[in-house]
């Protein structure tokens, strides 16, 4: 385990020196992304959770690993971030319902606003697993340059299924397709405050709305060998899109994944790394994800960083119901260089 | 395979943080320098983003965003937060600005006439009221910017104009409020405070900011095409009002009592007042 630890704390320490603000227009959330969706314990790992066979509070993000559920279970997840307060402006901004206080709260009253509100409910069993989203709001926006307020807001709410299946193609060779239908609604922009007031800045807050299904397949390879290293590769965003929008890129992307499962003297270690991107901005390097799953009794412990930011949290299971905290913090270079900003997440849930 | 698994996640990690500090390419230098000057002006460190910005232009004299950038610094070095007016501009846009009639070929007293434009010029600046005064120490740096904007030229975008025109309001009331100033004249009565107003100055106030009030029409006419008519048809209409108060200016000296007091009644009762000293106050 030597090497290992030596290898992580480079990795941390080299990888903390590019946790800045990737995003040539403002920093955001390091665990929040408007096209993702994502449990606490995905975020706690920096998403990278392609090689994890079991996840405790979502469907595996590889549906190549739908096989390897062996007792069938059904459970409710609740997730909420802090800057909650500005949950109902930004839902009002999505339902075109907004007034000139909601404006003047999202975009006057301090620079950044940050939000995310999930609501899952899921079926996992050893041949097919559903998760049915009735509610999913992430909205972000950063005020910069009071001279002259400059401003980029996203705001999405998302509702839809999600289904997985996988079979076992050769022994350790496993493929799996994700269906993925969802309807969505949302504002992405970046302009000058002003511009609210010109003719054409009437639409620039107006929710925009695409119906998406998407076919992701994945497949995952497993060595022989007391760490179980595995190879997963997954196909996302492949699919029909209702209407295409220009500020609302998602392209077909192909992602990969190794995971090893070290042996530990008690309960058990998963490590990850996967190559996949968040935002479908971002280059080739900044796509690389270290996650890190400790999974003890009915605990999880994940640690994670990228590109974006790091990430930690816990996850804890207590007869039928769950809870988990997770903190993921990124530079924020708006703010000056020693300013960091700070994102807490809890997640409540139960499940049989 | 144990070994071989240990040396290829090492050699991943090693490559990977090798290779993450990759250097930056011209865009998002270009992005760094406005990024860096909006850090600046929001920690009150106006001057260093002034400075930054100006040396950027050295290098890229065309450079738009740096141009644009730089006008919203000197703004701010002038003490102007647009931020805390859009709810002000949002509002005004909405409501269609009164029209107004410079005809002054009826024949009715001159001073009769300049009380009329005055008071119809009064609605529009009802809303002024609304709009914060520049001291005026700072008025030069208010000035450069709005020049910074017009180097923009024909390339100026709407929003940049819609900015443009708020300082040349900001501009124009600062030159009104300063230079329309009566005088505070005691006439014994209960109420013994009262304002002589002194025409010429109005006047010459008038004609001076009259080239201001040209380009808020034209920019306003700008942003908001199917306005572009009315404002094209009031800056001809301003410009004419000016050429001839300037011709009239001999005959407004005679003046009479009375219409100055109608004069000071309408100007004040339609909310020039709001923009107008009397005796320092």
């Amino acid at each position: 385990m030597r090497w290992f630890l030596k290898l992580l704390f480079f990795s941390v320490l080299l990888f903390s020196k590019i946790c800045t603000a990737a995003s040539l227009a403002f920093s955001r959330n390091a665990r929040t992304f408007e096209l993702q969706h994502t449990s606490l314990i995905t975020k706690g790992l920096a998403q990278s959770c392609l090689g994890l066979i079991n996840i405790s509070d979502s469907l595996p993000c590889n549906p190549a690993m739908t096989p390897f559920k062996q007792k069938p279970s059904l459970g409710l997840e609740l997730m909420l971030s802090n800057g909650y307060p500005n949950l109902k402006n930004v839902q009002r901004l999505l339902d075109n319902d907004y007034s000139q206080e909601d404006i003047d709260t999202i975009f006057n009253e301090g620079k950044v606003i940050q939000i995310e509100a999930n609501a899952d409910i899921r079926f996992e069993s050893k041949y097919i697993s559903g998760l049915y989203t009735p509610f999913s709001i992430k909205g972000f926006s950063a005020v910069r340059n009071e001279a002259n307020p400059d401003v980029e807001i996203y705001a999405i709410e998302e509702k839809g299924f999600t289904f997985q299946t996988g079979f076992e193609i050769f022994p350790d060779f496993n493929a799996g397709l994700q269906l993925r239908t969802l309807n969505r609604k949302f504002i992405k922009q970046r302009f000058k405050l002003v511009s609210l007031a010109t003719p054409e800045g009437q639409n620039l807050l107006k929710p925009k709305e695409q119906n998406v299904t998407y076919f992701e397949p994945g497949l995952v390879y497993f060595f022989q060998n007391t760490w179980k290293p595995r190879l997963s590769a997954m196909a996302v965003n492949a699919g029909f899109v209702s209407e295409k929008f220009e500020e609302l890129q998602e392209p077909v992307e192909a992602q990969f994944g190794i995971a090893v499962s070290p042996p530990v003297s008690w309960g058990s270690l998963d490590l990850n790394l996967d190559y996949r991107s968040m935002t479908y901005e971002e280059n080739d390097l900044k796509k690389l994800r270290l996650g890190a799953l400790y999974h003890f009794g009915s605990m999880d412990l994940m640690a994670g960083i990228d590109g974006n930011g790091l990430s930690g949290g816990v996850y804890s299971e207590v007869n039928k119901f769950n809870a988990g905290i997770l903190f993921s913090t990124t530079q924020f270079i708006n703010e000056g260089e020693s300013f960091y900003t700070q994102t807490v997440y809890v997640q409540l849930g139960w499940q049989i | 395979m144990r070994l071989n698994i240990q040396r290829f996640l090492i050699l991943s990690f090693v490559c990977i943080s090798t290779l993450v500090g990759c250097s930056k390419n011209s865009n998002e230098q270009k992005q760094d320098v406005v990024l860096d000057a909006y850090r600046m002006i929001d920690e009150q460190r106006t001057d260093e983003a002034i400075s930054l910005l100006e040396k950027s232009l050295e290098e890229q004299p065309q450079n738009y965003e740096y141009q644009s950038v730089l006008a919203s610094a000197y703004a701010h070095k002038a003490g102007i937060r647009v931020q805390k007016l859009v709810p002000v501009i949002q509002e005004t846009s909405k409501n269609n600005l009164p029209g107004l009639s410079f005809d002054l070929n009826a024949t009715e007293d001159v001073g009769f006439k300049v009380a009329r434009v005055l008071v119809q010029l009064s609605r529009y600046f009802k809303i002024f009221a609304a709009i914060p005064e520049v001291e005026t120490q700072n008025i030069i740096y208010l000035e450069h910017s709005i020049a910074v904007l017009n180097r923009l030229g024909n390339k100026i975008k709407k929003e940049d104009a819609l900015y443009r025109t708020v300082l040349e309001v900001i501009l124009f009331k600062h030159v009104l409020s300063e230079g329309v100033t009566g005088t505070a004249i005691d006439d014994g009565g209960i109420n013994s405070q009262n304002c002589k107003i002194d025409i010429y100055k109005i006047n010459q106030i008038i004609s001076y900011s009259g080239k201001l009030l040209i380009d808020i029409f034209h920019d306003v006419g700008f942003v908001f095409p199917d306005q572009a008519e009315s404002m094209k048809s009031l800056s001809q209409q301003t410009s004419q009002t000016l050429i001839d108060l300037s011709s009239a200016i001999t005959t407004v000296t005679s003046i009479d009592e009375a219409a100055n007091l109608f004069l000071k009644q309408s100007i004040l009762e339609n909310g020039f007042g709001k923009i107008m000293k009397c005796g320092g106050s």
